[in-house]
């Protein structure tokens, strides 16, 4: 069997992980923790099934990365508001429910590993206060509506 | 008594002249710039901190958001956006001693020296800390949003510094620059 010829093109399998991948994707949180999941935590390597097929591994590596750094650049320079609201979307979007969601990300702070491994000490620590302070607003956010919601639960039908 | 006197006056024309000389230093983002000097500095590890990432760490827009929220979750923001803020300037002081104590070690080597740009880079240099210890105070006082503009001028110098650096590694011999490059060991951790 002939050996597959893969593309050596960086930029079009950037483009390629966009079009395919991360356009379905709800909000920009939601794509920084999707590209950091394709990376191996003992190497620092990324891979992708459908990337691999069509390029070789250190192609579809460096375009991961790339992006994964694009993708944690654009939450680094949103508004906070902005960074509230992709929080808000992902946790709606999970599969658990958003109070779970709050809960886990509070404790064991996954928010941690999904940043770029070569990210400088200020970027790290602005988006992980970042994180910390949406927390902390959408906590208070449940808490507000849910005596609210036990309220509703209560009148008559 | 008139000694005193005198004295006080002229440390008074003192800070008058450094405050004029502070007004006009540009706080806004500086002008195009070579790009094998800026490689140059990037090779030697001289890369400062992003100004937008500033910007953004002592937004308004930001605090105006959160002023909305309960009093804890603003001061929760506060002190982090404080804690963040004194790491970023920690950073650009970094950057800034780094780049001028390279720029004092090639300026050794040069055969030319202009005395009227040595002595700008130096009234620059002292402007730089002290603006920096103050807006580091600001910020420590207050908040880094009430040093918005402290904060802008203190990386207006840093970059007015860097340029100057930038400005010398141009004008410099290939073969001296050649010779320093490996010598020169920039610290690998930013204290």
């Amino acid at each position: 069997m002939p050996d597959r010829v893969r593309r050596l093109d960086v930029a079009e399998a950037m483009e390629d992980l966009q079009e395919r991948t991360l356009a379905g994707l709800p909000c920009e949180l939601a794509k920084l923790v999707y590209l950091a999941s394709t990376r191996d935590y003992n190497s620092g390597l990324y891979y992708h099934d459908g990337l691999s097929f069509q390029y070789t591994s250190e192609v579809a590596d460096a375009a991961l990365h790339s992006i994964h750094k694009e993708v944690f650049q654009k939450l680094l320079f949103i508004p906070l508001e902005n960074f509230v609201g992709n929080l808000e979307i992902f946790f709606c979007t999970s599969h658990s429910h958003s109070t779970a969601v709050l809960d886990v990300w509070k404790k064991l702070e996954p928010y941690r590993v999904v940043i770029p491994q070569d990210s400088d000490a200020v970027s790290r620590e602005f988006f992980f206060s970042n994180v910390r302070i949406a927390l902390a607003i959408l906590e208070r956010r449940q808490a507000k509506s849910a005596p609210q919601n036990q309220q509703s639960a209560l009148l008559p039908q | 008594m008139t000694t005193v006197l005198f004295l006080a006056a002229g440390f008074c024309l003192l800070l008058l002249v450094l405050y004029l000389f502070l007004l006009s230093v540009p706080s806004t983002e500086h002008s195009a710039r070579p790009a094998q000097a800026e490689e140059t500095l990037r090779t030697l590890s001289f890369e400062f901190p992003s100004r937008l990432l500033g910007e953004r760490i002592c937004s308004r827009q930001d605090l105006d958001f959160v002023a909305t929220e309960s009093h804890d979750l603003q001061q929760k923001f506060l002190r982090e956006r404080k804690t963040v803020m004194f790491l970023w300037l920690q950073d650009v002081r970094h950057s800034v001693v780094q780049v001028v104590d390279f720029y004092r070690a090639a300026v050794r080597t040069s055969a030319s020296v202009n005395p009227v740009v040595e002595i700008r880079l130096a009234a620059n240099y002292v402007a730089f800390l002290l603006l920096w210890e103050i807006a580091r105070g600001l910020v420590w006082i207050q908040n880094p949003v009430a040093a918005q503009r402290i904060i802008s001028r203190v990386f207006g110098i840093a970059d007015q510094l860097s340029l100057a650096t930038e400005g010398l590694i141009i004008a410099l011999d290939p073969s001296v620059l050649a010779r320093m490059k490996p010598t020169w060991q920039a610290p690998s951790q930013k204290g």
